[in-house]
């Protein structure tokens, strides 16, 4: 009985294992989605439009450029 | 980038390069022609899609670089370079760490880590987002933390004794100000009963850099507020503090209660009733209410005041 219980126990333990595999941290980027869709995500958000973020993400792309080339 | 952002800090400003003077100060360069006037561009088009709000790059670790330069000798800022990161400012998760992103092989942005405060002021984090408007042609200097704090030889008041505040304690910094906003913007009121309810002191502070608040730091701008004569000013005032953070214009309104009486005592002239009123003050939608308090005379000079998001001393 005692056998049982444990193998039972250790089956409930990696089925929960095996699920939370599958969910994403907290904080965790969807790297899926496009840029736009993974700022959309972020949960605390002023950013207004897509349209806008790619504007953004356009400019930071050029930054970084300049940042890399100095 | 640090050059100018730290020129900018020098003036007052946040460490903050608005993008049209990253292009103008990059444009003769012949290694960055193609990003400058792509960034014309892009800086065009952000304003008009953004309500003419214009875009800007903060550069986090220009503090952490300015006290090096200042502390170290031969410290170069060059030798300090690291992998750049971009964070688009506006997006958050509720640590208050954002996304950051590097270029990949094909020059397209590919998530790196979240990027929290105290990554950002030791590595080469470039925030790019918004301006903040804020009007400061009439915002008093900040003042580095006062050495030697005005003593206090009782912990009781005497009638005309001279009021100082400005001592402030900010309880979670990102609450108030996300660091990918910079600075703290604070302004300080105090209103008061002086033939009727009325704005005693309406300060609004320079720019005041995030270590002088990190770690629940009291910071102390040593701000003389009156002298309290109970027969002019009564017995009672208000305390209320604002993290400035621009926006449309709105007002907000200070509810000063309603007091009896008070005849003269031995070591206090008599004080006249007060049958209470509102006062209505100007305010940016994006302000920050960090709260208010009601201080009495009659409270102990080293009294703490909680308002909610900060805690204040009298001085």
């Amino acid at each position: 009985m005692k056998y049982i219980f444990t193998v039972a126990l250790l089956l409930v333990f990696i089925g929960c294992n095996k699920e939370t595999t599958t969910i994403l941290e907290p904080n965790a980027v969807d790297l899926s989605l496009s840029f736009e869709e993974q700022m959309l995500q972020v949960p605390n958000n002023t950013l207004e439009s897509k349209e806008i973020i790619t504007a953004y993400s356009e400019i930071m792309k050029e930054v970084l450029h300049m940042a890399q080339d100095q | 980038m640090y050059e100018s952002a730290e020129q900018l800090s020098n003036e007052g400003g946040d460490y903050v390069v608005y993008l049209d003077n990253v292009t103008r100060k990059f444009k003769s360069s012949a290694k960055f022609a193609k990003s400058t006037s792509k960034l014309e561009v892009l800086s065009a088009k952000v304003q008009s899609l953004n309500n003419g709000k214009k875009p800007m790059v903060f550069f986090p670790k220009a503090e952490t670089l300015e006290d090096n330069l200042k502390t170290k000798k031969g410290f170069s800022v060059a030798k300090e370079l690291l992998e750049p990161i971009a964070v688009l400012k506006g997006a958050y998760y509720d640590d208050y760490s954002a996304p950051g992103y590097t270029l990949n092989s094909s020059g397209n942005l590919v998530y790196n880590r979240n990027i929290t405060e105290e990554f950002a002021w030791e590595n080469d984090v470039y925030v790019i987002g918004e301006e903040e408007l804020i009007d400061c042609s009439e915002c008093i200097q900040a003042v580095d933390p006062v050495p030697n704090p005005i003593p206090i030889n009782s912990d009781l008041r005497i009638d005309g004794r001279t009021e100082n505040g400005g001592k402030i304690q900010i309880l979670d910094l990102n609450d108030v100000e996300h660091w990918f906003s910079g600075k703290l913007e604070l302004r300080m009121i105090v209103t008061g009963v002086k033939s009727g309810a009325t704005v005693l002191r309406d300060i609004p502070f320079q720019k005041t850099k995030r270590k002088h608040f990190k770690d629940k730091k009291w910071f102390d701008y040593g701000t003389f507020l009156f002298n309290w004569n109970l027969s002019v000013l009564g017995d009672y005032n208000i305390e209320k503090w604002i993290e400035r953070d621009g926006g449309p214009k709105g007002t907000f309104s200070i509810t000063m209660p309603s007091t009896a009486y008070k005849p003269a005592t031995s070591t206090t002239p008599e004080i006249n009733a007060f049958p209470g009123a509102t006062l209505t003050l100007n305010i940016q939608k994006d302000d920050d209410d960090l709260g208010s308090s009601l201080i009495q005379f009659t409270d102990n000079i080293s009294q703490e005041y909680p308002l909610g998001r900060a805690n204040i001393l009298r001085q």
